[in-house]
């Protein structure tokens, strides 16, 4: 196999990364999740322990 | 009809200072909208319309006293995975007085029409100035399809440019700027602190303006304009403030055309690890942000259907930046006030404000260091203490009263009488403007034999964001006594690793 040299990558592989960038994208929606999840801990154990 | 002028009075004060504590919840609001945008990003972004697409770029480079770094830089230039005959690099000699004009010169023979020496003899005037000479020259002919503005010092990971560029494929873009990461190799609290500032500056806040359809602005040190951007907004850059970059990004709006931030193009900076440095540093932003705001005085909160700069949301993120420290000052007025007044209501009223403070804090702070894990894992301690250990015990104090006024006391045998509370409680409502005072205090005594100790152990006490907001403050009082605006260059000493 020829070894690709970085300085000339080809459309394609310039497709392909694009498209995984795009969906890797997604990943800020569990990412937000975890926060809210966290915060939403918080508030449970003050409702049930703190006040 | 009788009416009792002392209520009317009362409650009109009242009315006032809640409007007052108001002021200091809208920052957090305008901080936790702007965080709650990003997950939008997902859909919201501009991938769909990118495509593969490698323009001719240009690289202008400004320098100034830059021997340490520059041929280190330029050889990364020169490896960056784009096609060479598709780059070129010109760096613009402010008038060194190092060694910059023979290490350019000998990268210049290394790399034969790809690396320019361009030279001013006059220098000192400031980065526009030194751009602008680079940019003269590149447009005189038309082998540039896209300009690339950059520092010195900063390091592009090989395959930046390329992410960079795939946006311009689309012509509404008028410029793309990339994410900008703290890269010290000997990091410290403060470089560190840093680190998470521009995370949740760039990967979080910059990502949320991409869904909110307007960028405040382009990296100093990683924007590449399109050649149409560059001739529509006059060919050159600003060099009427100290902003120039932001006034270059609000151009590029103002014209029409987009502006991209792309997360995935990284470039790593070197960023001050003195306080002194950062002060300089940002107060020149700072400075540069009141000449921004009054030069597009017409464009704020009206809608236009050429851009987004007038909308709400957008307006809202830049002034609750640009008044937050204001803001700190008259929400501690206020609280302070209605104690005085009217002790209940302003209990109610700061436990709300502070409970919003502190889930936004950890709201935002959790997301951040998801969007930055490899950073952020390095970094937690300046993570976790960002608002400031004094700030999170006040926080603790309103969000679980129980817990820091009878629990932890009862701990050590102690019981609070109602005279020691409203001390405490006095403390904590006017402790956010005193938090400026001792980020002020951090830098005075940064110089000091005590201040090695002491400097870290003040930001860690006030947190980074009193620090920042200490600067803003320093920003206004140099614009109503129209102190001097000199563009005083950071000192860079080549200490960007990858």
């Amino acid at each position: 196999m020829n070894p690709v040299d970085p300085q000339r990558r080809d459309f394609a592989f310039i497709q392909a990364e694009l498209d995984r960038d795009r969906k890797r994208e997604w990943l800020l929606v569990p990412k937000t999740i975890i926060a809210l999840a966290i915060v939403a801990a918080l508030v449970v154990i003050r409702q049930l322990f703190f006040v | 009809m009788n009416i009792d002028w002392a209520l009317v009075g009362y409650n009109t004060l009242v009315v006032v200072l809640l409007i007052l504590v108001a002021t200091g919840a809208v920052p957090v609001l305008s901080g936790a909208f702007s965080f709650l945008a990003i997950p939008f990003h997902a859909v919201k972004n501009h991938y769909g319309k990118a495509a593969p697409y490698l323009p001719r770029v240009a690289i202008v480079v400004p320098a100034w006293n830059e021997g340490a770094v520059i041929g280190e830089s330029i050889d990364r230039l020169m490896a960056l995975e784009y096609p060479p005959e598709s780059l070129r690099v010109y760096v613009v000699d402010d008038a060194s007085t190092d060694n910059t004009p023979d290490v350019v010169a000998a990268k210049a023979a290394t790399y034969p029409g790809r690396v320019f020496h361009l030279r001013r003899d006059k220098g000192g005037e400031g980065k526009a100035h030194t751009l602008n000479h680079g940019i003269r020259v590149i447009l005189q002919d038309d082998w540039m399809q896209a300009l690339l503005i950059m520092d010195a010092d900063v390091v592009y990971l090989p395959e930046s440019l390329r992410k960079m560029t795939r946006h311009l494929a689309d012509p509404n873009v008028g410029a793309v700027s990339a994410y900008i990461r703290e890269g010290s190799a000997d990091k410290n609290y403060l470089t560190r602190y840093i680190g998470i500032e521009y995370i949740l500056s760039q990967p979080a806040g910059r990502r949320a303006q991409n869904v909110l359809g307007a960028q405040a602005c382009l990296a100093g040190g990683a924007q590449l304009h399109t050649r149409e951007n560059l001739l529509a907004i006059g060919g050159q850059i600003d060099t009427s403030s100290l902003a120039e970059d932001t006034i270059t990004t609000f151009e590029t709006q103002l014209r029409g055309r987009e502006v991209v931030f792309e997360p995935l193009a990284i470039v790593h900076a070197e960023e001050p690890g003195q306080i002194a440095a950062l002060w300089k540093q940002r107060l020149r932003w700072a400075r540069g942000n009141v000449s921004v705001t009054a030069k597009y005085k017409n464009i704020w909160f009206r809608r236009s259907k050429g851009h987004n700069l007038g909308s709400w949301s957008f307006g809202i993120v830049w002034f609750s930046i640009w008044l937050l420290p204001v803001a700190m000052v008259t929400s501690s007025i206020g609280l302070l006030g209605l104690l005085l007044l009217h002790s209940q209501l302003a209990l109610i009223v700061f436990r709300a404000l502070w409970i919003t403070a502190a889930v936004a804090f950890v709201f935002t702070l959790a997301l951040a260091a998801q969007l930055d894990s490899r950073l952020s894992s390095n970094a937690w301690r300046e993570l976790i203490t960002f608002p400031g250990i004094i700030s999170m015990i006040v926080m603790l104090t309103a969000f679980f009263p129980k817990l820091t006024e009878v629990d932890i006391p009862s701990l050590f045998g102690w019981h609070l009488t109602s005279a020691g509370l409203f001390a405490i409680t006095v403390a904590i409502y006017i402790w956010i403007p005193f938090s400026m005072v001792g980020a002020w205090l951090a830098r005075e005594v940064e110089s000091t034999w005590i201040g090695r100790f002491l400097s870290p152990v003040l930001i860690y006490l006030v947190g980074y964001g009193s620090l920042l907001c200490a600067i803003t403050f320093d920003s206004y009082f140099k614009e109503i006594r129209h102190a001097e605006s000199i563009w005083d260059k950071t000192e860079k000493t080549g200490r960007v690793v990858v």
